[in-house]
């Protein structure tokens, strides 16, 4: 066989035809003239047809030609390439052990390991790039540095931290003797023939990457040091200036960070890398008004980035279906980060109270990035905050302005009012449009499978009395692309919100068994933050109402429930990042509906609640008693309706119709005077 | 739930009072099974206990005694379980006080009127319900029906309770949402034109509000929206430079081939052919050595086993790379055999070893000697060494006095084997010289 003889019988089989051919055709693609390159490589093709080097080249230089638009036809001619590859090592006699074919088609790898990596496709470009990494020695010196910084790239930004950094290691020992700050100079002393442009490129790269690690480890200091570096040699390029916006974010210096951000360069539209700037842009500016707690605004601008991404696409073709890669340069096909915007649009949605918003932008999300727990949680905020919504605008919408009274009917002495019902019954509201079951919609009942699903992506965590800091480590890390991972103490956050969301919509489902299980559940956690208690032992005394235990439920509803309206266990702000400004308050929905918005609010809930339960068991002393205490922590402007309600429904229990009649007419609780 | 009109009307006309005082209760009843059927019970009966809390709407009491036989009447004698309704009786039944005069401006539905009441507990007990059924209404309404002082109410609730499976806890908390609310600035009477309408719109819109039971409620606030740091996505464009590489390994004159064959060599032995042709290479271009022909430290051991020679002669090469020592550590670390020791016997004698190294060596060797199970292999292994170290010892490449001690005892310890003797004896030599000649200083 002919292959054979080219693979191992003959070392001076090469003539001096070929060789010049090769060394023009190197030249000509060296000198980005493809169209020369790829006549000189058919006429070696002539001569060696059986080599896959050969081969390679030719299907690099029309891909080049192509201004890498035909992606499909080159992954093929790739896939062939390395088929034929596997066969010269077999034919060549030896074992077809991987480290000799790796090395022999590192190449060719790597242009495959760029792709996928071009593609977002990660973990493909990981398991290539981590093979030819295991050879790195073995690979030519400027392929080897290529595979490193490449396998670098997917590490940072699959949040592989400790691995990437590693990495960094390697390069500048590899690079520069030792490491970069120290032995910066010595760069080209080994003089391979590469300028000090290549070296420069390298460095830049390098202090891009540790600037990027640093950042996300927080460590702002280290990060600045970076970024003045990386800028030092390459000037104010939008990767810097995008970077010290970063760092000035997260800083709390929002003012600054926009600035920055606004003389950032903002061409090209497309970086070579995939990257739509301008998209870029409004996503960032909408990551500062997120942290101003100006969700209506942050919402704006992430809609103009999805606008700026999906402009940047229509300038081409629609893909074709058989060829999905093709038609498109390689860099507008990884371009698309629309399902990341689509993601920081859904939260500004939720927090700004447009939950059916929220919920069409996240349902979206999740379909990929399903992996990650929070997310879940997130879509299941929404259905919950768009079921509430619906109930509440059920009120707004009647047809009476009063919240009270539903409708009169009727005159005279036939006069009759409808009052309004203090709760919905536990079905399904009327309002929302029975979809096919198939189709996910804002409801409960979806709700619950998308905590399912969360609390099933969640690790199981190891018991302990989580108060010491050392357990941070021990505990393990999730994924939640597209972010970095939750790890430590907020993994324990994450499931305490997801088991009191499980609690509440149980209970709206009519579940009171689940609902107790999970208010139980969050009430075992250790050092659980206030709001949470709070929340859930109102859950657990409602759930042993549902099951008709009034005594159990009575037990629960003590005024020393209410501590703080604490959510979260970990810090907002880090400790080591000095804020210049205090952290913008989260929203809360105040009223006593929605989570408290104070502690007053909470105590308010809390007796009329109690309230609630005295009448159940009939005693309507003690109901009025608690009424009042609520009332008064209220005062009597912003009183709610349940209280209304609940006044007149014990003045009726008791006998005073017309009393009754008067407080749901005049929404004015009858308080003895002594009491407000 | 609502009614039509027409079954409305149908129903109304049933309880008219002409109807009610002229027709007594079995009357009623066969009217009323004439124009409902058994699946318009439970819609009919959800009717008349509305109808039965607005009194204004039933303003006779003879309508409202009707009103409660027929509710009654519906699930009488029925073989799927007790009537729906029995709740409704006992709430009536059990008042939270008794007020005879509360019609309007008292709880709605709640309360009876002696009358009435009387005439439930009657309709309850089954000893009486045969001859309530020969009376009118109207009859049961005037003064001299009292109900026999042999009834104690509370018994027949009891025994209402026991026969009808009634929780008496359950429920019992929610009112309905109607309330009457009788605007008396006109007229205190009741009026059938305003009745009439009003009890239509109450009982055939189907508003879903009424039936909604008004009750106290337990307030469900909101979970709180999670809150966690690093979740909004800041994306930094990185303007990163990859490009599709260009295989610069096509068609290259000899390096390409050489590599080649280098990588060979660490897998299996080279034919003398392809060994000359190695070697060859690296002499006329010892920079492929320490650029891309693809050795690294772990190899080296590979390297070492199948072909020593060019082992040694890339070892030669590096030894000015800055990378020697890390080869140094993979050779005194792989596992001791004939081409390791040939090759650092070579090494000894071409270039000047680290002393280190060499000791870190020969205690690998004897090491080795001692760990190994098999007596046949280990006896090979000891003459080798010993081999070794005769030739290093004669070469005046290690000192004796260094290493001495560790030999000695190696020796003694395989003194059955003919060459360690012979080192032993070796060492003597040398050490009986070192001392004559020490002491020969002295003097």
């Amino acid at each position: 066989m002919s292959t054979e003889e080219s693979a191992s019988g003959s070392y001076f089989g090469v003539t001096e035809q070929e060789l010049e051919l090769a060394r023009s055709a190197k030249e000509a693609f060296d000198n980005h003239r493809y169209e020369n390159c790829l006549s000189v490589l058919k006429k070696l093709v002539e001569l060696r047809r059986e080599d896959a080097r050969v081969t390679h080249n030719k299907a690099v230089a029309q891909y080049l030609l192509s201004n890498l638009t035909k992606t499909d036809e080159f992954r093929r001619t790739l896939e062939s390439v390395e088929a034929q590859f596997e066969h010269d090592a077999k034919g060549g006699g030896s074992e077809s052990v991987s480290p000799i074919s790796v090395t022999e088609k590192g190449v060719l790898l790597f242009n495959k390991a760029l792709i996928h990596q071009r593609l977002h496709q990660n973990s493909k470009a990981r398991v290539i790039l981590e093979q030819l990494f295991s050879v790195f020695e073995a690979l030519p010196k400027h392929l080897g540095v290529q595979v490193c910084l490449l396998l670098t790239e997917v590490y940072v930004s699959t949040y592989e931290l400790s691995r990437a950094s590693d990495n960094i290691e390697i390069l500048e020992r590899r690079l520069f003797g030792g490491s970069l700050n120290n032995g910066g100079g010595r760069g080209d002393k080994e003089g391979d023939g590469r300028g000090s442009n290549d070296m420069d490129k390298h460095k830049a790269q390098l202090y891009q990457f540790r600037a990027r690690l640093n950042l996300l480890h927080k460590n702002i200091k280290q990060c600045k040091k970076e970024v003045k570096s990386l800028t030092a040699i390459t000037g104010p390029t939008a990767c810097g200036q995008f970077l010290k916006a970063n760092v000035e974010f997260l800083r709390g210096n929002y003012m600054k960070a926009f600035k920055v951000l606004s003389s950032a360069p903002k061409n090209p539209i497309v970086t070579d890398a995939g990257e739509c700037l301008s998209s870029f842009l409004f996503n960032d500016i909408g990551c500062i008004h997120f942290e101003l707690g100006k969700y209506n605004l942050s919402a704006h601008y992430f809609k103009k980035a999805i606008e700026e991404n999906d402009a940047a696409l229509n300038g081409y073709p629609p893909l074709d279906r058989s060829t999905p890669l093709s038609g498109r340069p390689l860099s507008m096909l990884g371009v698309n980060c629309r399902h990341v915007l689509l993601y920081n649009l859904g939260l500004q949605q939720l927090y700004g109270g447009h939950p059916w918003g929220a919920f069409e932008s996240l349902l979206e999300v999740v379909q990929v990035f399903h992996g990650n727990p929070r997310l879940w949680l997130r879509l299941a905020e929404a259905c919950i905050a768009a079921h509430a919504k619906s109930q509440e605008e059920q009120v707004h919408q009647m047809r009476n302005k009063s919240s009270t009274v539903q409708v009169v009917l009727g005159s005279g002495p036939h006069r009759k009012l409808i009052i309004t019902p203090m709760q919905w019954p536990a079905k399904k509201s009327p309002d929302i449009q029975s979809n096919s079951a198939a189709m996910p919609g804002p409801t409960l009942e979806f709700a619950s499978i998308c905590l399912q699903n969360a609390l099933f992506l969640l690790p199981s965590l190891p018991q302990s009395n989580g108060d010491e800091p050392e357990d941070e480590r021990i505990l393990p890390t999730v994924n939640a692309l597209p972010g970095p991972p939750i790890k430590g103490q907020s993994i324990l956050d994450l499931k305490s919100c997801i088991l009191s969301c499980k609690a509440y919509v149980s209970l709206g489902l009519g579940d009171p068994i689940v609902a107790l299980g999970a208010a139980k559940q969050l009430l075992d956690t250790p050092r659980l933050p206030g709001g949470l208690r709070y929340v859930a032992k109102l859950y657990l005394a409602e759930s042993y109402i549902q099951m008709g235990s009034i005594q159990e439920a009575l037990q629960h509803l003590t005024p020393d429930i209410v501590t703080d309206l604490e959510i979260s266990r970990v810090p907002l702000v880090n400790p080591e990042v000095e804020r210049v400004e205090p952290p913008a308050p989260r929203p809360t929905s105040s009223g006593v509906t929605g989570f408290p918005g104070s502690i007053s609010d909470a105590k308010a809930t809390l007796l009329l609640n109690l309230s609630s339960v005295y009448c159940m068991q009939k005693d309507y002393e003690l109901a009025k008693k608690a009424l009042y205490q609520a009332i008064s922590i209220l005062g009597p402007v912003k009183l709610p309706r349940q209280a209304i309600l609940l006044s007149a429904y014990v003045e009726i229990m008791t006998g005073n119709m017309s009393k009754a009649i008067q407080v749901i007419k005049t929404h004015r609780p009858l308080v003895p005077t002594r009491s407000l | 739930m609502a009614l039509s009109t027409k079954e409305l009307s149908n129903l109304l006309t049933i309880l008219a009072v002409d109807n009610v005082s002229s027709n007594n209760l079995e009357t009623i009843a066969t009217a009323f099974h004439r124009n409902f059927s058994r699946f318009d019970h439970f819609r009919v009966g959800t009717a008349l206990t509305l109808l039965l809390q607005q009194k204004d709407l039933l303003p006779v009491a003879a309508q409202r005694i009707a009103g409660l036989f027929l509710l009654y009447e519906l699930y009488r004698g029925e073989a799927n379980g007790p009537n729906p309704f029995n709740s409704f009786f006992l709430e009536l039944l059990t008042p939270s006080y008794e007020d005879d005069r509360a019609v309007s401006g008292a709880p709605v539905g709640h309360t009876l009127s002696l009358t009435e009441r009387n005439f439930l507990l009657q309709l309850l007990t089954p000893q009486t319900f045969r001859e309530l059924l020969k009376k009118t209404p109207a009859s049961l309404c005037s003064s001299e029906f009292i109900v026999s002082q042999a009834l104690d109410p509370s018994v027949i609730i009891q025994a209402f309770i026991d026969s009808s499976e009634v929780g008496v806890a359950k429920g019992g908390c929610g009112l309905s949402t109607v309330i009457a609310d009788p605007d008396t600035s006109i007229t205190n009477h009741p009026d059938a034109s305003i009745a009439a309408p009003t009890a239509e719109n109450l009982l055939c819109v189907g508003d879903p509000w009424l039936e909604q039971p008004f009750e106290p409620s337990f307030i469900r606030p909101l979970p709180p929206l999670h809150s966690c740091t690093d979740e909004v996505v800041w994306l930094n464009p990185t303007e990163s430079q990859y490009t599709i590489q260009w295989d610069s390994m096509m068609v290259v004159s000899g390096t390409d081939e050489i590599k080649k064959l280098f990588a060979k060599a660490c897998q299996e032995v080279l034919s003398l052919q392809e060994q000359k042709t190695l070697i060859n290479h690296l002499e006329t271009d010892p920079k492929l050595i320490h650029q891309d022909i693809g050795l690294t430290p772990a190899k080296l051991p590979q390297l070492v086993d199948k072909n020593p020679t060019i082992a040694i002669e890339t070892i030669l090469k590096l030894t000015t790379s800055s990378q020697i020592s890390e080869y140094f550590v993979s050779l005194v670390n792989m596992e001791m055999n004939l081409h390791s020791m040939e090759v650092v016997n070579r090494l000894t004698q071409a270039v000047d070893l680290p002393p280190e190294f060499l000791h870190l060596y020969i205690n690998n060797c004897i090491q080795r000697c001692r760990d190994v199970q098999d007596k046949g292999l280990q006896s090979r292994l000891v003459r080798l060494v010993c081999v070794f170290l005769q030739s290093l010892i004669r070469n005046k490449i290690i000192s004796v006095q260094d290493e001495s001690l560790e030999i000695q005892t190696f020796c003694l310890d395989y003194s059955k084997i003919k060459e360690a003797t012979a080192l032993y004896r070796l060492l003597k030599q040398l050490d009986g010289e070192a001392t004559a000649a020490s002491s020969g200083a002295k003097t």
